[in-house]
């Protein structure tokens, strides 16, 4: 039962190592919440847009709002973050009628599992667009 | 003059709701405030049918100063924040996060001002994670204030991280780190001394003020751990009237490696031996109710009460208030050390009026 919160645009900062630590980038997940979950006035275009998985357990998607932590660890045995999120949706890459729907709706509804519903895409669709910015390849995990 | 930018973040997503939890306002609003945004980027807490914001927030990527920073708060006007004990109908933050519910680590400047949360951590013990209330490792100047907060540990082995862990390791410039009229307990892991509150210097180069007054921290590890690191730096450690007490097994009401810096301690109390200040050691205080966490002055103590330095014209960190809101009596009063000033439910002086 789950939803996704995306950034829908860049976030920057000057220097380029805080801008890749710090900041949010177009694509990368913010938050998961439950289907039942409402979102507030500024939780939509252009900042934000939603993925709607219904059916899905929360805890199956939080993977996705994890950061990408660096490799090694320091001193003090921990792994710090390299980048605001190890996972991004490729946005731009997406069918232009996805893009429209995205930037006219906010939301897009992804079909996972036996869900039986309206929805716009299947989530064997989406995650093709999902990049794991660490391996560089695209999500071909099952929800 | 920078312009306030208020942002409403409400769980249940009331009315005028902006943003539904703490982790997306600061995906959202994220950015240089110094540049022609020139703003105050406020984030007013709510909690308008008692569900918490259960996503920690990471704050990092922002341009801050002095003069245009971050507000974290729950307004005392609104009915809101918590009432000096863990209030579950009131905005709580909670989590279960590696780092901490809150942290900044980014190793830039910041500038931000928590103020009447309630902040949770709830991580069980793990290699690496630090599952702290506040974290900030800053290799940059900043301003960090944290007031009138309640903030706990509920695992049952917690992790290393304290209740507000502040590392500076700024190499230039000056730091200021403010601590005021808190609650911190529960963070209790002995192998790296979790604490209720700690600042540890560990760069060079900087002139750092740590001003910790009127904060009760109860069953850490250590409560209140003050770390020079046999710094060379001009460092200036203001401790007062603080209430440490029942420290976990093993750690200590007060700690610090060495005395280098200045320091300036009055009426710290402590349970056990290890206040800087000698009269108030092995103290017995009398709380409204201990065993759960209601840790306002009872009306029989006699410890805590009275016992204070009335800090209302400080020169580092002036302040009248408790951690309710309640005046603690003006200039010319004698104030409760710990985050509570004891105020009669209904005094003597309504009786004689009546």
């Amino acid at each position: 039962m789950a939803q996704i919160l995306v950034k829908a645009i860049d976030a920057t900062h000057a220097d380029p190592v805080k801008d890749r630590r710090g900041c949010y980038k177009r694509g990368m997940p913010v938050v998961v919440m439950p289907d039942t979950h409402t979102w507030g006035l500024d939780e939509r275009p252009p900042k934000f847009v939603v993925l709607k998985l219904p059916g899905v357990p929360v805890e199956k998607v939080k993977k996705y709002i994890e950061p990408e932590r660096e490799d090694t660890a320091d001193a003090d045995g921990r792994y710090q973050v390299f980048r605001r999120r190890l996972w991004k949706f490729r946005l731009d890459d997406m069918p232009t009628a996805a893009l429209r729907k995205l930037r006219d709706n906010g939301e897009l509804i992804i079909k996972v599992g036996d869900y039986a519903d309206k929805y716009d895409y299947t989530w064997t669709q989406v995650r093709s667009y999902l990049r794991n910015l660490k391996t560089n390849t695209d999500e071909t995990a099952s929800l | 003059m920078a312009t306030e930018v208020i942002k409403i973040v409400d769980p249940d997503n009331g009315s005028g709701t902006n943003y539904t939890s703490l982790s997306a306002w600061e995906a959202g609003e994220q950015g240089d405030l110094t540049g022609v945004r020139d703003e105050i980027a406020v984030a007013k807490c709510r909690c308008t049918g008692g569900t918490a914001d259960t996503t920690a927030v990471d704050i990092a990527g922002w341009t801050t100063d002095s003069t245009r920073y971050i507000k974290i708060w729950t307004d005392p006007s609104e009915s809101y924040r918590h009432d000096g004990k863990w209030n579950t109908s009131k905005y709580r933050i909670t989590s279960n996060a590696y780092f901490a519910t809150v942290n900044n680590n980014n190793e830039a400047r910041i500038d931000l001002w928590l103020d009447g949360l309630q902040i949770e951590n709830s991580r069980e013990n793990e290699s690496g994670a630090a599952g702290a209330g506040l974290w900030s490792y800053q290799d940059y100047i900043f301003n960090i204030t944290v007031s009138n907060c309640i903030i706990r540990n509920t695992a049952s082995s917690p992790c290393v991280g304290s209740g507000v862990t502040v590392y500076d390791a700024a190499t230039s410039g000056t730091t200021y780190f403010k601590c005021y009229n808190n609650i911190v307990y529960g963070f209790s892991n002995s192998s790296y001394g979790g604490a209720g509150i700690r600042y540890h210097v560990v760069g060079s180069g900087a002139t750092r003020h740590a001003i910790v007054y009127n904060n009760t921290l109860y069953g850490n590890f250590y409560n209140l751990s003050l770390i020079p690191d046999w710094t060379s730096d001009t460092v200036y450690f203001r401790s007062k009237n603080n209430l440490l007490y029942a420290h976990a097994s093993g750690g200590a009401d007060f700690y610090r490696t060495d005395s280098a810096g200045t320091w300036d301690v009055e009426n710290d109390l402590s349970s056990d031996a290890t206040s800087l200040d000698t009269s108030h050691r092995n103290q017995t205080v009398a709380f409204v109710d201990a065993a759960n966490r209601d840790l306002h002055l009872s009306s029989s103590d006699t410890a805590a009460r009275g016992q204070g330095t009335n800090l209302s014209s400080d020169s580092y960190l002036p302040f009248s208030t408790d951690i309710d809101g309640q005046d603690r009596g003006g200039s010319g009063a004698v104030w409760d050390i710990g985050a509570d000033e004891y105020v009669a439910a209904y005094p003597y002086y309504a009786y004689a009026q009546q």
